[in-house]
């Protein structure tokens, strides 16, 4: 789920940016940091959307660096996965034991025991693709899926989950044609 | 019964016998028909028929041979049944199922006297010959017994029969012996001990022989044995056997004379390797191997050859008293093959192994075959099958009948099935009411009996839970109930005691307060859903960790079964629910072996390459799977790896398809081969071979072999390689390539493969392709000759691409083109003074190249030199304004290849009294547009050097042997240097007088041996020493230090010594 938070941040300034644009450069620091970093507890941070002046709040110089530690307050844009949240995702890579997908930074393994029974022999390795039994449902890198978030693992700096597209009104939703699906 | 191997002639009749040493646990039974008196003839025969069908067969081998006809013998061949001839062609073909040829009919084995010569050739008589001869004789008599068309338990029940009859005869006869068969074991370790060879035995002498002609060289001996005793010449041996070592065969006598005088004339004998067995490894030659277990019906075996390979099946029948089986097992069908051209088939049969599928008679008929048929499988009339080129196929599954040994091997306690097989193999079962076939019963009887199968084994592999009473519950588990009154409670697990464990419910706040409930371990179970991170605490898997992506409860089965996706592997493993464990850790499972952990990268042996490295991708109970330098995956062997290579992988360095520099741990994106548009981590690198590691990828352990030059580094580092100067001054690739600054230390191959035009010094004028640079030098391989010379960098120009020139020729000698250099203004050590403005110098040659020849590449470009790389560096310069998209494809061609008449360098480089600012300044436009702009950052440089340098004859530039000290010729006079002015220099002659005069009007004089020399090009430019000797285009030269070098002749330029 996306969502927006404040949060803080330490940052550790050199003195080589202590100048005319020291907030500026503090905001520049604050987003290399942070965006695209999986915080355990508030998930992907996707942008830092604000950082309000005001709240940029004097650092403390450390005694032996000289370096400055500043908290900088931040609004962020999250992303956050939660367990049997269904979201839709773009399927990235097919492998026998399953395809990858992603939302956004996200990475969500859906394996083929997650599938559909008619999907679960379906492998073909040489589209690199799953197929029905039917031939009616080709899930193949680039489709869109809607799946059901399983469960979820959170490493240092990134957040991988584990989803299912075997329940009602889950599965392909977007052969990646481009065109726009008549499934819903 | 004796199985001491081989066959056993005993030609004599009243030997000890020797086989007797061989422990065997029926050697009770031999014993008895051993001691059977000799005058009993009954008994003998009667307790040999044990032995009598491999016996008989190997007569009706070896009678071919035999010249004495027997009729009754003739008879009893023409009866034979056809049971027997099967038999004796399994026991050719394998040499261990062979049993000891024991013809028994020494009498009494007991005494253990020393045999003298004399003994034997007594005993040896002929009369005693004979009475074997007819003892054999009435035997094969009895053979005729046999009913061919009995049935082989029949058989077999005779042969048991009449054993036992004589067993009770031998226990009346002998007194002694009847304790073995009676089973008194501690006697009868004792007996046996005493039957082991001692000295007074008959010694063995051993022989090599063909492969395969054993038993009939052991016949020929026994023959000539026979012969010989009929003339009244015994030979003096007591035995002939052929165990069960292939090529040897063994000749038990008292006499070596007499084991020599009994092979003459044997032929295919060596006896040459005749030796004497020591008689300690007497016992060993008989030794006995285990028997191989036979199949069953209903067990698990491994198909040992082709595509089936390892994969499991099911023995549904047993065939010809367990030579044959019949097995069912998944079958690998590749439909498609039928498709493709003959040619093509025959590969694709060999190399591709289709994947397990069950056999579904619709789809085949869908695909258009014709010979599809349902037909009874022969030889089990009840069973309906789908027949289908050449196979039998039922409810899915293949039916074949198959040799036991060869093709299929009992599963043994090494490799039982595990629960993923099983599973595979069950799953047709599960889906069996799709398919409305009449055999309905079949299938599910079949179900339920894989179904016992499986829980068998579950029970006894370690994939049952045979070490946790409690389904491996710890404190602090989820745990659901599966009895009682609570059924489908989920609760946290608090404390266990004994067989209680006390749980806490989830869930239950809006039902007001609940203590902790009491169950008993059987009422709960571990409870871990999909999605969770677990750890696999015992069994097979023990130790790995994964996520959990399904739970499986098979019906019947107490305990849930979890399909596993491991970390580290990145397979999938079914695991029981019990055995698991919720875990936050990442463990890669088994991940040492011999000192070698999994992503190493190790050096193999063997193989044919010398240098074949490979990344380790699986580590195995006993051996690895690697991955080599080629992408070919195999297995291999701690003892063939010959050591890591990771701290070395860990600094090298490679270059990508753009040349950017990139190491292990970087990113890189894959821009062609068969794994393009793939992203990876480098996780090792051998040469140019990178060992990717993607986490998506599931074989070979994510783990992929590409070359650096089919990679592209991605992400930010891209830029990093060339500029170290202050943040915000991005040096674009391209502006590298060309101009490199002297500031930069780093390598930089953008002229690596070109061709070049070397524009000063002795190879001037002729055109190479760079084969190697460095930021000062290149190396450049000569077209015309077979050699590679090392050229200041700034002395060639790039005329063309690795194809060969494309420059103009009219163009190629306009002067203009080579940078105006200030190489050697001013400084003591002139090369080192040199070299640093020779690279400013070298600046504007690329910006004119660059801007000058934009237009003749935007008309007509070769592709070679587009790569995408340059256009994504362009694109992050994108803070210049002026920059044009449109013109980006031709960014890199504008580099030096080939000149235009249309420059717009001209009108600016011949404005020749200015400095180089103003005229940057015009260029900068055009220079930006193609973004290749000469940085700003170096114009000051144009500044101050490039203008001075422009102050001379640009069209010509000094040798570079052109500066202070240097002895030179001028008009047949030699003369010194004594101060450089660009083109021109003073120069001072022998008597002193001086004079003006510029580069192209001297000479240098070739340096001679003591001569002090400069060097002034190669690796060792700027070396000032003494030259101690010429050889060939090398010079040997010592520095001040008194060190010596080897510099190439060419760069030497003498001087005179410092005074």
């Amino acid at each position: 789920m996306f969502y927006v938070k404040h949060l803080e941040h330490e940052i550790v300034l050199e003195p080589i940016h202590f100048g005319p644009k020291l907030k500026s450069t503090l905001v520049r620091l604050l987003k290399e940091e942070v965006e695209g970093l999986a915080l355990a507890t508030y998930g992907y941070v996707v942008q830092v959307i604000d950082v309000p002046e005001t709240d940029i709040k004097f650092g403390v110089i450390e005694y032996d660096t000289g370096d400055v530690v500043c908290t900088v307050k931040y609004v962020a844009l999250l992303l956050r996965p939660f367990i049997n949240e269904v979201l839709d995702a773009t399927v990235s890579q097919c492998n026998q034991l399953g395809f990858f997908a992603f939302v956004g930074p996200l990475r969500i393994f859906v394996s083929k025991h997650s599938m559909p029974e008619d999907l679960l022999n379906g492998f073909d390795g040489e589209k690199d693709a799953w197929i029905s039994d039917d031939k009616e449902i080709v899930i193949t890198a680039g489709c869109g899926v809607r799946l059901k978030i399983k469960g979820r693992t959170v490493e240092q700096g990134n957040i991988t989950a584990i989803g299912t597209i075997k329940d009602n009104y889950l599965g392909l939703i977007d052969d990646g044609s481009g065109d726009v699906g008549d499934d819903f | 019964m004796n199985r001491g191997g081989g066959k056993m002639l005993r030609p004599g009749g009243n030997q000890p016998f020797f086989d007797d040493s061989s422990d065997d646990s029926d050697s009770d039974e031999e014993e008895e028909v051993q001691d059977a008196p000799p005058s009993r003839p009954t008994t003998n025969l009667s307790s040999d028929e044990d032995d009598d069908d491999s016996d008989d067969d190997d007569d009706l081998g070896a009678s071919n041979k035999r010249s004495r006809s027997f009729d009754d013998d003739r008879k009893t061949k023409k009866s034979r049944p056809s049971f027997f001839d099967e038999e004796a062609e399994d026991a050719d073909d394998d040499e261990d199922e062979e049993e000891a040829y024991g013809t028994h009919h020494d009498p009494h084995d007991r005494v253990k006297r020393h045999y003298t010569e004399d003994d034997i050739r007594r005993e040896n008589m002929d009369e005693e010959a004979l009475a074997i001869i007819n003892r054999q004789n009435r035997r094969r008599n009895q053979m005729a017994s046999f009913n061919p068309d009995d049935d082989i338990e029949d058989v077999a029940r005779q042969i048991e029969e009449r054993h036992r009859l004589a067993s009770r005869r031998v226990d009346r006869t002998v007194l002694d012996d009847a304790d073995i068969a009676n089973g008194n074991q501690s006697l009868a370790a004792v007996t046996q001990q005493s039957l082991l060879p001692s000295v007074s035995d008959p010694n063995l002498w051993m022989f090599g022989c063909a492969n395969g002609k054993e038993q009939e060289l052991v016949y020929q001996i026994m023959n000539k044995c026979i012969a010989f005793a009929r003339q009244g010449k015994p030979l003096g041996i007591t035995s002939a056997v052929a165990a069960q070592s292939k090529g040897r065969i063994y000749i038990e006598s008292y006499s070596e004379p007499a084991v020599r005088e009994a092979i003459q004339g044997v032929r295919g004998l060596m006896a040459y390797s005749m030796r004497m067995v020591p008689l300690n490894d007497m016992t060993t030659v008989m030794t006995v191997t285990a028997k191989k277990k036979p199949v069953k019906k209903n067990e698990w075996v491994r198909m040992a050859r082709g595509h089936y390979k390892g994969d499991l099946a099911l023995v549904r029948a047993v065939r010809e008293s367990g030579i044959k089986c019949i097995i069912q097992c998944v079958p690998r069908l590749d439909l498609t093959l039928s498709e493709l051209p003959p040619e093509e088939a025959k590969i694709r049969r060999r190399t591709v192994k289709p994947p397990q599928k069950f056999f579904n008679p619709q789809d085949v008929a869908a695909m258009g075959k014709q010979n599809l048929a349902r037909q009874r499988f022969p030889g089990m009339n009840d069973l309906y099958c789908d027949f289908f080129e050449g196979n039998y196929y039922s409810d899915g599954y293949l039916l074949k009948e198959v040799t036991v040994g060869t093709m299929v091997k009992p599963c043994g306690e090494e490799e039982p099935p595990t629960l993923d097989e099983l599973q595979r193999f069950r799953n047709r079962n599960k889906n069996e009411g799709r398919y409305e076939d009449d055999e309905e019963n079949e299938g599910s009887k079949m179900a339920k009996s894989l179904l016992e199968e499986l829980s068998d084994l579950q029970g006894k592999t370690s994939l049952g839970e045979k070490s946790t009473n409690n389904g491996g519950l710890v404190i602090g588990d989820t745990i659901e109930v599966i009895e009682g009154d609570l059924v489908g409670m989920r609760g946290k697990l608090m404390s266990i005691d004994g067989s209680t464990v006390k749980v806490k419910p989830i869930g239950t706040d809006n039902l007001g307060t609940t203590g902790e409930i009491e169950f008993l371990v059987s009422q709960v179970r571990k409870d871990i859903p999909v999605g969770a991170h677990v750890k696999v605490i015992e069994g097979r898997y023990s130790n790995e960790t994964g996520v959990v992506v399904a739970v499986e409860k098979l019906e019947g089965e107490n305990d849930a079964t979890a399909v596993i996706l491991t970390d580290m592997t990145h397979k999938e493993v079914s695991v029981r629910i019990s055995q698991l464990q919720e875990s936050a850790e990442v463990a890669s499972g088994q991940d040492k072996l011999a000192g070698y952990e999994l992503h190493d990268l190790v050096v193999l042996s063997g193989g044919g390459s010398a240098n074949e490295v490979g990344v380790i991708v699986r580590v195995g109970r006993e051996e690895f799977t690697v991955i080599n330098n080629h992408g070919i995956v195999r297995e291999v062997r701690p003892e063939e790896l010959r050591g890591k290579r990771n701290s070395s992988s860990g600094r090298a360095v490679a270059l990508d398809v753009q040349g950017n520099q990139i190491r292990v741990g970087d990113t890189v994106s894959v821009a062609e081969g068969p794994h393009k548009g793939k992203s990876a981590t480098i996780k090792r690198m051998n040469r140019a071979q990178l060992f990717l590691y993607s986490q998506t990828r599931s074989e070979n352990a994510g783990i992929f072999v590409v070359r650096s030059r089919s990679c592209v580094l991605s992400g930010s580092k891209v830029q990093r390689g060339g500029s170290d100067g202050p943040s915000g001054f991005s040096t674009p690739q391209s502006q590298q390539r060309g101009a490199n600054g002297p500031n930069r230390g780093r390598r930089d191959d953008g002229l690596i493969g070109k061709t070049v035009r070397i524009q000063a010094g002795n190879w001037k004028g002729y055109l190479g392709a760079v084969a190697d640079a460095t930021p000062t030098h290149v190396q450049v391989e000569l077209h015309s000759r077979l050699k590679k010379v090392m050229v200041l960098r700034e002395r060639v120009a790039v005329v063309g691409d690795k194809f060969g020139a494309t420059e103009d020729p009219d163009r190629s000698n306009m002067g203009s083109m080579i940078a105006p250099t200030t190489p050697f203004l001013g400084g003591a050590t002139p090369m080192h003074g040199g070299a640093t403005p020779m690279h400013g110098g070298a600046t504007p040659m690329h910006g004119q190249l660059s801007g000058g020849f934009t237009p003749s590449h935007s008309s007509g470009g070769d592709d070679v030199w587009q790569p995408g790389g340059v256009i994504d560096i362009a694109e992050e310069e994108n803070n210049n304004s002026t920059w044009a998209p449109g013109t980006s494809p031709t960014q890199e061609n504008d580099f030096g290849s080939s000149a235009a008449p249309e420059s717009t360098w001209n009108p600016t480089s011949s404005d020749q009294g200015s400095t180089w600012t103003p005229s940057t300044n015009d260029v900068v436009p055009k220079m930006e547009t193609t973004a290749t702009s000469a940085p700003k950052k170096e114009e000051p440089d144009y500044g101050i050097q490039g203008a001075t340098a422009l102050g001379a004859d640009d069209g010509q530039q000094a040798p570079v042997w052109f500066m202070e000290r240097v002895c030179i010729q001028f008009n047949g006079k030699s003369a010194v240097i004594k101060d450089v002015d660009n083109k021109s220099a003073v120069v001072e002659f022998d008597d002193k007088t001086t004079q003006n005069i510029t580069a192209s009007e001297c000479t240098m004089v070739p340096p001679g041996e003591h001569d002090t020399v400069l060097v002034t090009g190669g690796a060792d430019v700027g070396l000032e020493g003494e030259l101690v000797c010429i050889d060939g285009t090398d010079a040997i030269l010592r520095d001040p230090n008194g060190e010596f070098k080897i510099v190439d002749l060419v760069h030497l330029a003498k001087i005179v010594g410092e005074s």
